[in-house]
């Protein structure tokens, strides 16, 4: 895009900026682009383009913070049991190795209230290490601290976890009977019935009923998810991919038991979301965990891999549609309930069911 | 992965050398090798980097055949000028594997080297593989088998052989050029990769020590009339479900000699001869094709999940012999 106005500098040619991290828009520069005439009607670049497509935007693993290690999470393979033990010893003499983290070898975390109207909304209710059961597969067990992400990725793997395995309850089908009505979601009722579907229903010319099911969709944007954390005395910088940085700070402060003023959430670029970069996942707490149990900066990367079980996914519908129509095709009865997958490890989503009546 | 020690060999004497050294393994494009490391798949305590060895080169050989280096890249061989006019089944069959990036690294020895997709192989989290492990028993049997084999599979291994090129090279009659503590040799692609039978972690004719140096593609009469055909999941950037390499001398409407060779739908590149008889001699129609199909997947042996492979198959042979016609 040419500058024709002459009223100041255009996308293209601002991004004096190289680091990308404090924003490349000066206080002129803003003014200048959304006073202007120019961008109305005129096709326009996207602002933050240029940085982009140059490499030079900074997303959450970008940032280079001196001193920082690596970590790496240990996931189970199992999806029902227990954790019997976990046996660190060979990874601790392992080149690098720094920590290790686990259920009895974390401080005291707490659950967050969970309250989206206020701003707290994990992706599990359940905090992270809380206990030994196992609850999905791909659940975190452990996590590793070491020098660099290859003394990580080595030291990960001489740790040796003994499972209790149980059944595991992977069909939907077998699940119905633990079908419940649950009361909101996000704050709103959930069930909800106008007039009289039914009565409606039994004497319509035109009837369809139909049940239909969506599988698992995951999202699996270009960018994985990604923490990085450095303390500063009682403050707490987390480098992150999240779409909801007030989120993330009163999620991670409530779980960590520490004010919200002392958490700064630093998310300047997302990589893409699709939903999974909402709600705030285990990694965001476990690195500001480490960080702080080895004094050092630390960063965790999401595999590609982890991103099919670290930070959710749509979960499967069973919904049923029931429609119902005069001779004339006007609709009279319309009925719709569904059953959406869950999890024990505490819902986002609920095993909703919900009826609407005729509109 | 675990730490490894790596050298590079400065000739082909050298490489032979290290390579005889126990638990070491040639790296070439490590568009395989390095993923399965990362995975704790393989895990050898020492590479040896071929990437210097004079094996780069494509060469029309006196007799009109082709000799075509071992480290000459995917993307090389794919836009080779002989190879895209004179054996275009080869060009389509690399062009339709992997992405751009993959093949600039990838080559032509280490894809006949390249290992199974199998789930199972690849995550070390399943215990039971015995492409893997010996004798430690095989999940796919009685898992998600649906992109497994429906030919060439035993009792111990239903494991597909996922390259594109090495379907390409069966229908050419490739031979594989292999140097070695023993001297050299030579022997044709289709005895160079092995059937699972009760030792699938065997997966080709390749000794310890030994390094694949050259392919050679002979003058053919029908090479020039080929074509490759590879139905997958998504259009790009995907491992077959199934695929058909086929090559066809053809004159007027008969079919003088044919070659025709499956992928994706077999433990290794798949040579159907049973179809080649069918197609010799005969008229080059619709029907025709279709017999050829359903004598190629005459001996296939469904699994729970992947029994739409056959008929995808067929299909695929008849798509790429209509294609080869039409060329």
């Amino acid at each position: 895009m040419q500058d024709t106005s002459g009223q100041g500098p255009t996308s293209q040619q601002h991004p004096t900026n190289t680091t990308g991290i404090s924003g490349p828009m000066t206080t002129t520069t803003r003014k200048s682009e959304l006073g202007g005439r120019e961008a109305f009607g005129n096709p326009t670049s996207r602002y933050d383009g240029p940085l982009k497509v140059t490499g030079r935007a900074a997303y959450a693993a970008d940032h280079q913070i001196k001193g920082v290690v690596h970590a790496v999470a240990i996931q189970s393979p199992i999806a029902n049991g227990r954790v019997r033990k976990i046996d660190s010893s060979a990874a601790e003499k392992a080149p690098g190795f720094l920590a290790t983290l686990h259920h009895g070898r974390v401080p005291k975390l707490y659950r967050p209230s969970n309250d989206f109207m206020s701003a707290t909304k994990p992706g599990e209710i359940r905090v992270v290490f809380e206990d030994d059961r196992v609850h999905y597969a791909g659940q975190y067990i452990a996590l590793l601290v070491a020098e660099t992400l290859e003394q990580a990725n080595y030291a990960a793997s001489l740790v040796k976890i003994d499972y209790e395995v149980a059944p595991p309850l992977i069909e939907t089908n077998k699940a119905m009977g633990t079908v419940y009505d649950p009361d909101q979601f996000f704050g709103e009722k959930l069930a909800a019935k106008r007039g009289d579907p039914d009565g409606a229903y039994a004497s319509v010319a035109i009837k369809h009923e139909a049940t239909y099911s969506t599988p698992i969709e995951h999202h699996n944007p270009m960018e994985p998810a990604a923490s990085m954390a450095a303390w500063d005395g009682d403050e707490l910088t987390l480098y992150e991919t999240t779409q909801w940085v007030i989120g993330a700070r009163n999620t991670v402060a409530e779980t960590l038991g520490i004010p919200e003023e002392q958490i700064h959430i630093v998310s300047p670029f997302i990589g893409g979301g699709f939903g999974c970069k909402g709600f705030i996942w285990p990694h965001s707490v476990l690195s500001a965990l480490a960080a702080k149990q080895v004094g050092r900066p630390v960063k965790l990367n999401l595999t590609r891999k982890q991103m099919f079980s670290a930070c959710g996914h749509r979960s499967e519908t069973i919904q049923k549609i029931k429609l119902g129509a005069g001779a004339e095709g006007k609709l009279t009865a319309i009925s719709h309930s569904r059953v959406n997958a869950s999890d024990g490890a505490g819902e986002i989503r609920s095993r909703a069911r919900c009826v609407t009546g005729n509109c | 992965m675990q730490p490894f020690s790596f050298s590079q060999a400065r000739n082909q004497e050298d490489a032979l050398v290290q390579l005889r050294q126990s638990g070491t393994v040639a790296i070439a494009g490590g568009t395989t090798l390095v993923d399965l490391m990362k995975l704790d798949v393989q895990s050898p305590a020492h590479l040896v980097d071929i990437n210097a060895l004079p094996l780069n080169r494509i060469e029309t050989l006196p007799d009109g055949g082709l000799r075509i280096g071992a480290m000459v890249r995917n993307s090389d061989l794919a836009h080779d000028e002989t190879v895209k006019t004179r054996y275009p089944v080869l060009s389509q069959a690399l062009l339709s594997g992997a992405s751009a990036q993959l093949r600039n690294m990838a080559t032509t020895g280490g894809n006949l080297m390249q290992r199974t997709r199998c789930y199972y192989f690849r995550d070390p989290g399943y215990a039971a593989c015995n492409k893997r492990k010996p004798s430690s028993g095989c999940a796919a049997l009685e898992g998600f088998n649906r992109i497994h084999a429906v030919l060439g599979g035993s009792d111990h291994c239903v494991a597909t052989h996922p390259s594109d090129m090495a379907v390409a090279l069966v229908a050419l009659d490739a031979l594989v050029h292999i140097i070695g503590p023993q001297g050299d040799r030579q022997l044709p692609i289709e005895d160079f990769h092995k059937l699972p039978g009760s030792m699938p972690h065997i997966e080709t004719a390749i000794q310890n020590g030994e390094l694949i140096t050259h392919i050679t593609l002979p003058k053919s009469p029908f090479a020039q009339r080929s074509a490759y055909v590879k139905l997958r999941d998504r259009a790009s950037y995907e491992f077959a479900l199934a695929s058909a390499a086929v090559a066809i001398d053809l004159s007027g409407s008969t079919i003088r000699a044919a070659r025709v060779a499956l992928g994706g739908v077999a433990t290794k590149p798949w040579r159907s001869h049973e179809a080649e008889q069918v197609l010799t001699g005969a008229a080059a129609n619709a029907d025709t094709f279709r017999t050829a199909a359903e004598a190629a997947l005459k001996s296939a042996k469904p699994l729970r999940y992947n029994a739409f492979k056959i008929e995808l198959a067929k299909m695929a042979l008849v798509r790429a012999l209509i294609q080869a016609v039409q060329a």
